[in-house]
């Protein structure tokens, strides 16, 4: 909680500092502040307390906010937006932060909802905030209307649910449910679906997907690895503690639903993903599929085993997408990214390359990267799942296809000829970033033994 | 293990970063020395144990993996056999210009190749047989010539990361089905399965195996990934990545085939035969060299499988001895195309003709590969070929005989290749022929020995694979 508090703060601050001539001094305030909040979750002295029913300061959330904040700092760290604007950019981003720190952290369905307005409504700004781009105010505007469709959504399934138990918390719900049985009102089943649809908006799933190629290709790239990586994790923590808990009587209710929903997002994403020319496009359906994967986690997580494939799962994913955003960040800021932009990228700069070849063997699962061992955690469990087998073939067909978009790109990059007027350089933290990002994905293939270990702990 | 496995993974890193003009003799020392030490190592091969050189250590223990490697008597003739062709490519490029990272790649993939020769944990199989995938399709691409070559490699990538799918997916089947904690070969092997998804997980091993091989449908990356292929990379890929199927076939399918059903079996072999014949009928027809040596190999790799799948203890021990003998010779017979190409610029049948009088000694060499190829006694194509027929034979005559077909036809199709580009008159690609390096002729040398002492003496190979074949056998039997 402590976290929230400081990233709020230095966000106001950063929202002054634009006062200053000086360039740069919003994006050193925000990392500072950044950097206060990574260590203040370690710290016992929380302010937990005070939120009473409505917040928890659980293992699981100290670790998640570490990751939403790691996230955060090395994407900042990499961002070169204009600086006369750049303070109003860096001040919703900490303000979006928040929002996300709040879901990771929720025990209440009304923090919920603020957290996800709370994240939402900066990045609807921030998705527009390339005022000379049309494609960027397309972006926003579209994310804006789509996204409030979808609060909306999520508000009448939690009046639903309160119209059902006259309770926002979750333990409590829990409760009513343990000792009034599983017959609940219908009206109760379909608060539970408009939720679940809800934040499967916000995660892509198709069908509900339709927003986010255009806005992820409108967006500053920086942004877009900010949605695809912060919100992702934001909604499938929440996702983790609302199907867990108190959902988790009703699975055979959503449980079909979702499955259905899955296996949409698995065919949509490989077969659209095969014709993509822009790699952020390209991106946004892949980040599809791995949010289809994600949900297989949850359901894993829901069937009795254990959320340790989720998390994996997230961590693998977190850190593969910020290597790959923040390094199409730092091509030259011409009109369009496209695949040609990608060429000959191992002539620029060798670290850059293999970074990115790194990241994206990760995120297709080849072994001895943290994707590999992530997908194999939640591929191999599902033939575990009594009725669901299926989703077992669908998940291998879209590994299988992933590989031939994602190798597209390895192409550009190595064996492709650059274009004479391309330019890339590596700044020196851009190789910070990269290494730590390599680092840690070896770490996460070679030794997840250690990691899960950990994961374990936090439930 | 563990030793030569480091130490080419560390000189494959080291590689990328040698300066260009040392490396083609830092290549050639460690390939040497890899390949010196390997031989010094069948000194302290003990015939008698199951595994040689085993090493254990924790790893990945929570997703039933451990690395844990060691060789059998296959495993260990293929470790010698990768360190054999990595020795050639090495030799083979000494002409070339090839920067420092086409030689990292090289020994990155012959530490991928050993490892997938000597893994016993099933999980750590998968780890090196996709790690192996990698430094071959940058090298293909990167150094391949021709018109098209995205296309054709990126399906040759895609054909083979799909197989690896398959044989992912077969094995976490496998593990639910048999219901252990670990993937090691040791504690998977004893264990009755369920049965719940046999037919399952025996197709799609059959499919991840059978690309590779390639087994007939699954072929279609092979000819084309050959052509346009540096030679380098086409004596990587039939010399040692063919052997990787065969060996997965051996290693990791037959354990777990024989609760499948009998019909099943039977399609398995009617496949895999019909690519001995296909194989040979159309190498009877090809122009380019390279092709008709990638369709030669397409049917002797057929007849390989086919061996193996019948589950007949001679067809295990021809498998076995075939899949060496086939490494050695392909590797001439490769070297020998690249040799022609280099010094007469090109590959086809019908602009070669009449090198026998340009380059005598060559075409001696070229010769005994041929004949080794083509299977005449004394020669070590024959033992291991007469082996698998008579095993093809015995598990159903009636396509022995027709898969013995396929040695007449061999012999057609490899002696035309020598009729027309040795014999006859000179073409004028040949008159311009440039005289041939002694290394190359040296390195032809060496196979050619190896042709003739094996064809003499299989005794030594056949009874080193022996212990293969016959604990296959032997988990057969109990388990029936």
């Amino acid at each position: 909680m402590l976290a929230v508090l400081i990233l709020f703060l230095t966000g106001i601050l950063v929202m002054f500092s634009s006062f200053y001539e000086k360039r740069d001094i919003s994006k050193w305030i925000s990392l500072g502040g950044l950097l206060t909040a990574l260590g203040s979750i370690f710290l016992k002295f929380q302010f937990s307390l005070k939120f009473g029913a409505f917040f928890v300061w659980a293992p699981l959330t100290i670790f998640m906010t570490f990751l939403i904040l790691f996230s955060a700092f090395f994407l900042i760290l990499n961002s070169n937006f204009n600086s006369n604007k750049s303070s109003s950019i860096y001040s919703l981003m900490l303000f979006s932060l928040c929002g996300a720190i709040l879901m990771v952290g929720m025990t209440s369905l009304v923090t919920l909802f603020l957290g996800i307005e709370i994240l939402s409504i900066p990045l609807y700004v921030l998705a527009a905030s390339n005022k000379d781009n049309r494609f960027s105010l397309e972006a926003g505007l579209k994310y804006f209307i789509l996204g409030s469709f979808s609060s909306a959504f999520l508000l009448f399934g939690i009046a639903l649910i309160y119209g059902t138990f006259g309770e926002f918390t979750i333990d409590r719900i829990v409760e009513i449910q343990q000792t009034s049985g599983i017959l609940m009102p219908h009206y109760f089943h379909i608060g539970v679906l408009f939720i679940v649809v809800a934040l499967f908006f916000k995660m892509a799933l198709a069908p509900f997907h339709f927003w986010s190629p255009d806005v992820y290709e409108g967006s500053p790239t920086i942004i877009t690895g900010f949605m695809s990586i912060i919100v992702k994790i934001a909604t499938t923590i929440a996702l983790l503690y609302l199907m867990v808990g108190f959902f988790g009587y009703q699975s055979k209710v959503w449980m079909p639903y979702t499955m259905i929903v899955i296996c949409i997002s698995l065919i949509v994403s490989s077969i659209l993903g095969l014709v993509q020319k822009n790699p952020k496009r390209l991106m946004a359906y892949s980040s599809i599929s791995h949010a289809s994967f994600l949900v297989l986690g949850l359901m894993i997580a829901v069937l009795g085993q254990n959320a340790a494939a989720v998390t994996f799962y997230l961590l693998a994913y977190s850190v593969a997408s910020i290597l790959v955003f923040v390094i199409l960040n730092n091509f030259s800021e011409q009109e369009e990214l496209s695949f040609d932009t990608l060429n000959g990228l191992y002539r620029h700069s060798k670290l850059s390359a293999l970074g990115f070849t790194f990241a994206i063997l990760s995120m297709a699962g080849i072994p001895l990267t943290g994707g590999f061992i992530a997908k194999w955690n939640v591929v191999s469990k599902l033939l575990l799942l009594p009725d669901y087998k299926i989703s077992f073939i669908f998940a291998l067909m879209a590994s299988a296809v992933g590989i031939a978009y994602y190798l597209k790109m390895i192409n550009r990059v190595f064996l492709f000829e650059p274009s004479p007027e391309s330019e890339f350089k590596a700044s020196s933290s851009l190789q910070i970033t990269i290494i730590v990002c390599i680092v840690c994905l070896l770490a996460l293939g070679l030794f997840p033994s250690e990691i899960l270990l950990v994961i374990q702990g936090l439930f | 293990m563990e030793i030569l496995l480091t130490v080419t993974l560390f000189v494959s890193i080291l590689a990328f970063f040698v300066p260009k003009k040392f490396i083609k003799e830092f290549s050639l020392a460690f390939s040497a020395t890899f390949f010196l030490f390997t031989c010094s190592l069948l000194a302290k091969y003990d015939v008698s144990k199951d595994f040689n050189f085993v090493y254990f250590h924790e790893f990945l223990n929570d997703l039933g993996g451990s690395f844990y490697v060691g060789v059998d008597g296959l495993g260990f003739s293929m470790v010698l056999l990768t360190n054999f062709v990595v020795l050639f490519v090495s030799l083979m490029s000494w002409d070339k210009e090839y920067d420092a990272s086409f030689y990292g790649l090289v020994f990155l993939m012959q530490f991928a190749l050993l490892g997938v020769f000597s893994s016993m944990n099933a999980l750590l199989f998968y780890f090196f047989w996709e790690l192996a995938l990698i430094p071959i399709y940058f090298i293909v691409f990167k150094w391949g010539q021709g018109d098209e070559i995205q296309k054709t490699f990126t399906r040759f990538f895609i054909m083979t990361f799909v197989g690896s799918l398959c044989i992912l997916a077969a094995f976490i089947l496998i593990l639910c089905d048999a219901k252990v904690d670990s993937l090691d070969i040791k504690s998977l092997i004893p264990v009755s399965m369920n049965g719940e998804y046999t037919i399952y997980y025996s197709i799609l091993l059959f499919i991840g195996f059978g690309v590779k091989i390639p087994i007939f449908p699954l072929h279609s990356w092979q000819a084309d990934t050959y052509r346009k292929s540096p030679s380098e990379g086409t004596i990587l890929l039939s010399g040692i990545m063919l052997k990787m199927g065969l060996f997965g076939l051996f290693k990791w399918f037959m354990p777990f085939q024989n609760d499948s059903p009998a019909s099943l079996t039977l399609v398995f072999v009617i496949l895999s035969s019909i690519g001995i014949l296909y194989g040979a009928f159309i190498a009877l027809r090809r122009n380019d060299l390279k092709l008709i040596a990638a369709f030669s190999s397409l049917s002797h790799v057929g007849m390989i499988a086919t061996g193996i799948l019948v589950m007949k203890v001679f067809g295990f021990q021809g498998a076995a001895f075939q899949m060496v003998v086939h490494g050695i010779n392909i590797v001439g017979i490769f070297y020998m195309i690249d040799i022609i190409e280099q010094t007469t610029g090109s590959r086809q049948l019908s602009e070669l003709g009449g090198i026998a009088t340009k380059a005598p000694a060559f075409a001696i060499l070229s010769f005994i590969i041929i004949l080794g190829s083509i299977a005449v006694p004394l020669t070590n194509g024959f033992p291991g070929e007469m082996l698998l027929l008579f095993s093809i034979y015995l598990y159903n005559p009636i396509i022995g005989v027709i898969v013995g077909l396929s040695i007449i036809i061999g012999a057609a199709y490899m002696l035309r290749v020598f009729q027309l580009a040795f014999f006859g008159e000179e073409s004028t690609a040949v008159s311009q022929m440039k005289p041939i390096n002694s290394v190359h002729l040296y390195a032809l040398g060496l196979i050619c020995v190896l042709v003739l002492a094996l064809g003499l003496f299989p005794q030594y190979l056949m009874d080193m694979t022996a212990s293969t074949a016959q604990y296959l056998i032997n988990l057969i039997e109990i388990k029936k």
